[in-house]
């Protein structure tokens, strides 16, 4: 277990009128290697959630504990559960300043105290990871790229860190389809490859389909689902009931099994042909019709 | 009617054959009443279409007209943004005013009607996308979904005869998202919609589908017909809908599975009950 | 949802007699006031301004420890300015501390500018209490409008108050934004000698800079796209009208001013 989130409570200008309550007691763990997407909808705490796991919140009540230290400390400390767990903002592209490339990745190991070959190493390396061109776009201005490459170079910057958790907040929010693909696949590979644990924070079904094995749904500020992503999937009445709108695809299944085929909830386009051609044309047995 | 007749356009001092986001040659019709849906990824040019429509930008080579108004021609430019109602992609850039109800009144005060007059069209405005219960509310205490039916207030307080929206629901969230295609199937019957995004998922509501890519429209048609291109779709930097590229895939296997192409969950289900 | 709570001015929505008042009223009953208290110079007349100023927040159904939060941030300036009266008046000394003179006069002279400033922030906050800022802005374009005759430009200024509003929330949740992005790569704000916190800045005011000049773009596209065109032609969803109550208040203020004057005239 890496990340341990022990009945964690938190409140926005807390003993104030305008105090919002944004987390009740909530309680996870996320191990290595782990894929876990945080769903909800908008203002249920999940951002609020995601801030608790490097420290730049602190829990109000209970405890978060990451790779073995409370985050309620200070100075060197701090920094280090904030390069173990990198967090990559909505919209990171908004918090780039320098003027190129090379120095904007290297931002972040720089105030880690990371300097000479072993910064270039490291920027060359997060630049390659995301799938970006290190000698090409290393001297150009971030604000020239286009907004798939900004995005990823705002992404490279927190992995210049060489995180053990990536952390990420709506990654394909504002993208194209392209983009979007290029984006999840790289992802893909960064567990892959290099064994990061990924946390996605997201209410697109079809990104949390594509990347994570486990769900964690956030209702007011409560985890009110923590399981596989199929078994949430499963449930159409339960995925609406915590406002996460199911993709057409899970619809198409749904509404498969409402007319008495035993189709399980696909994640992509070919699983729910495969379960189609297995389950519904190979046995073609007539309709039941019950709606 | 909007129309586009052969709109070329570039940005800075010549025509450059590689930049993006450049128009080469776009003509199209918009009727009142229609429905279009223009679907094209980041630097195709989609948004440099989207500020064509009321005049601000104007075509290099080839004309916009707007109910046969030129928008070149500027004493009718005024008419023809109130018109051509525009919407952009962030919410929080095109609320001018601290409350609500004040916002929806910035277009009918520019165009200098009077106070009583302003006031009920605000109400109906309001009304009409669901949001007057939130008049006096700020504009930053909103939902993005709730800031982009605020916008298309304003501009419907306008009576615009064109809505054009310019990814305005790229910024949105999955319910914020439904919310605003919802209230555009409502409008639909009143004004002739063009909706600019790049989700391919929203071309499926649409009376016609068109393509941008690279500056031109490669593909032009109902929804059925465009997405019959299949995986072909990619090399405009697009996808095909979840549903239909499951169709695709049946209908490869069982030719005769299909009449039509289902666009939705139900079309695929229906069709796949009356089949087996 | 941190800037969701932020507060411009001191705006408390309330539907009282003073709320409802056109912002004109206020305005100029706030301008006439400030006139007012630096012309008197008797006791009696500060008693008779006090006494108006209560009888209004009372109107304004305004909680005293309101109008009195506003004067924290002036408790400084006030003792300051009693101290400087009481012991640098060449004055004949009431008591003698080694170099230090207690002076009579030095204290009713402190005390009379105390009060005046006391005087000056109530009916300041009076104002801005029960006056919304879109009215305050509305009212100060109305008031300056008579002078758009010669070029003074009433309408953009206002029209600047207006978008500054608005986007004042906007702006202090991104720069919220940002600084935790930047925290989460290590950057930190809190620690270090003065020229590293300023250096330290670059990183949260560079892309600050930047989505405001992308705003501000974006913004003017959209207020073009809805036909603005400066303030000409344009008319107001709501237009300031002056009731009866507006004249009856400032009928009551300006005869109470009066008043306060004649009698420091008349005792001076």
């Amino acid at each position: 277990m890496f990340i341990l989130v022990e009945n964690v409570s938190f409140t926005y200008l807390a003993n104030t009128p305008f105090a919002v309550q944004a987390l009740r007691g909530v309680s996870l763990t996320i191990s290595r290697g782990e894929s876990v997407a945080i769903l909800g909808r908008t203002g249920c705490g999940k951002s609020t959630l995601v801030q608790h796991l490097n420290g730049l919140l602190m829990p109000q009540e209970g405890r978060v504990v990451v790779d073995g230290v409370d985050t309620r400390v200070r100075g060197a400390a701090l920094k280090g559960i904030r390069q173990k767990v990198g967090l990559v903002f909505q919209y990171p592209e908004d918090q780039m300043f320098e003027e190129t490339v090379f120095r904007e990745v290297a931002f972040a190991p720089r105030n880690m105290g990371v300097e000479g070959e072993e910064l270039e190493a490291r920027v060359r390396w997060a630049m390659e990871a995301v799938g970006l061109n290190y000698e090409a776009l290393k001297d150009k201005s971030p604000f020239e790229l286009s907004g798939g490459q900004m995005r990823r170079v705002a992404i490279a910057s927190i992995l210049s860190m060489k995180p053990e958790v990536l952390v990420l907040d709506e990654p394909t929010a504002g993208l194209d389809p392209q983009g979007r693909t290029a984006l999840l696949e790289r992802l893909q590979d960064l567990r892959r490859q290099w064994g990061l644990t990924v946390v996605l924070v997201s209410h697109n079904v079809e990104d949390v389909a594509r990347i994570a094995e486990r769900v964690v749904v956030l209702e007011q500020g409560r985890v009110v689902f923590d399981g596989p992503v199929r078994e949430f999937f499963a449930c159409e009445h339960r995925m609406r009931q915590y406002g996460i709108i199911p993709s057409p695809l899970l619809q198409a299944a749904f509404l498969l099994r409402a007319r008495g085929f035993e189709v399980d909830p696909p994640l992509t386009p070919l699983e729910l042909y495969r379960e189609i051609e297995e389950k519904v044309l190979a046995r073609r047995k007539p309709c039941s019709v019950k709606v | 009617m909007m129309c586009f007749e052969d709109v070329h356009f570039w940005y800075g001092e010549k025509e450059d054959p590689r930049a993006v986001a450049a128009l080469r040659g776009v003509s199209f019709v918009l009727r009142e009443g229609e429905f279009v849906v223009l679907l094209g990824r980041n630097g195709s040019g989609k948004s440099t279409l989207a500020k064509h429509c009321n005049g601000l930008l104007v075509p290099r080579k080839g004309r916009v007209c707007v109910d046969g108004m030129d928008t070149r021609d500027e004493s009718v430019l005024w008419e023809i943004r109130r018109r051509v109602g525009l919407v952009f992609q962030n919410p929080d850039n095109q609320l001018i005013a601290t409350t609500v109800e004040e916002d929806v009144a910035f277009g009918p005060e520019n165009l200098g009607l009077p106070p009583s007059e302003i006031r009920k069209r605000v109400d109906e405005a309001l009304a009409r996308v669901g949001m007057s219960e939130y008049r006096k509310r700020e504009p930053h205490t909103l939902s993005g979904g709730q800031k982009q039916r605020v916008a298309i207030a304003g501009v419907l307080a306008m009576h615009p005869k064109y809505l054009v929206l310019d990814e305005a629901t790229a910024m949105l969230d999955p319910e914020g998202r439904e919310e605003l295609l919802q209230l555009l199937r409502e409008l639909r019957k009143d004004v002739g919609i063009l909706h600019i995004t790049h989700n391919v998922e929203e071309a499926l509501l649409a009376d016609r589908v068109m393509v941008i890519d690279n500056g031109e429209i490669v593909a032009e048609g109902s929804p059925r017909e465009v997405f019959l291109v299949g995986k072909d779709i990619e090399k405009w930097g697009l996808e095909l809908p979840q549903i239909v590229e499951v169709a695709l895939l049946l209908w490869k296997d069982y030719p005769d599975l299909f009449s039509v192409l289902p666009l939705s969950p139900d079309e695929l289900v229906d069709a796949l009950c009356s089949y087996s | 949802m941190f800037g969701k709570s932020v507060v411009i001015g001191q705006y408390v929505p309330l539907d009282s007699a003073m709320h409802r008042l056109d912002p004109r009223s206020k305005i100029f009953f706030v301008a006439l006031g400030i006139v007012t208290l630096f012309l008197v110079q008797s006791w009696l007349s500060f008693a008779l301004l006090g006494g108006f100023f209560v009888l209004l927040v009372l109107l304004a159904h305004l909680p005293f420890q309101y109008v009195l939060k506003s004067l924290r941030p002036l408790w400084v300036l006030l003792a300051l300015t009693l101290c400087l009266h009481v012991f640098f008046t060449p004055d004949d000394a009431l008591v003698l501390f080694g170099f230090l003179r207690v002076s009579l006069g030095g204290l009713f002279k402190g005390l009379f500018i105390v009060a005046r400033l006391v005087l000056l922030v109530v009916a300041t906050t009076l104002l801005t209490l029960t006056t919304s800022p879109i009215e305050l802005t509305d009212g100060i374009e109305g008031l300056l409008s008579p002078l758009k005759r010669w070029g003074f430009p009433a309408h953009e200024l206002a029209m600047m108050m207006t978008i500054a509003l608005r986007f004042i929330p906007t702006l202090l949740e991104e720069a919220d934004r940002i600084m935790k992005a930047q925290m989460a790569r290590g950057i930190d704000f809190e620690s270090g000698g003065f020229m590293k916190r300023i250096r330290g800045l670059i990183p949260l005011l560079v892309p600050l800079f930047v989505s405001a000049f992308r705003r501000a773009e974006d913004l003017a596209v959209a207020m073009e796209s809805r036909c603005y065109r400066g303030g000409i032609g344009r008319t107001r969803l709501r237009m300031l009208r002056f009731e009866r109550r507006d004249y009856a208040f400032l009928s009551l203020s300006l005869l109470v001013f009066v008043l306060s004057l004649s009698l420091s005239w008349l005792t001076w």
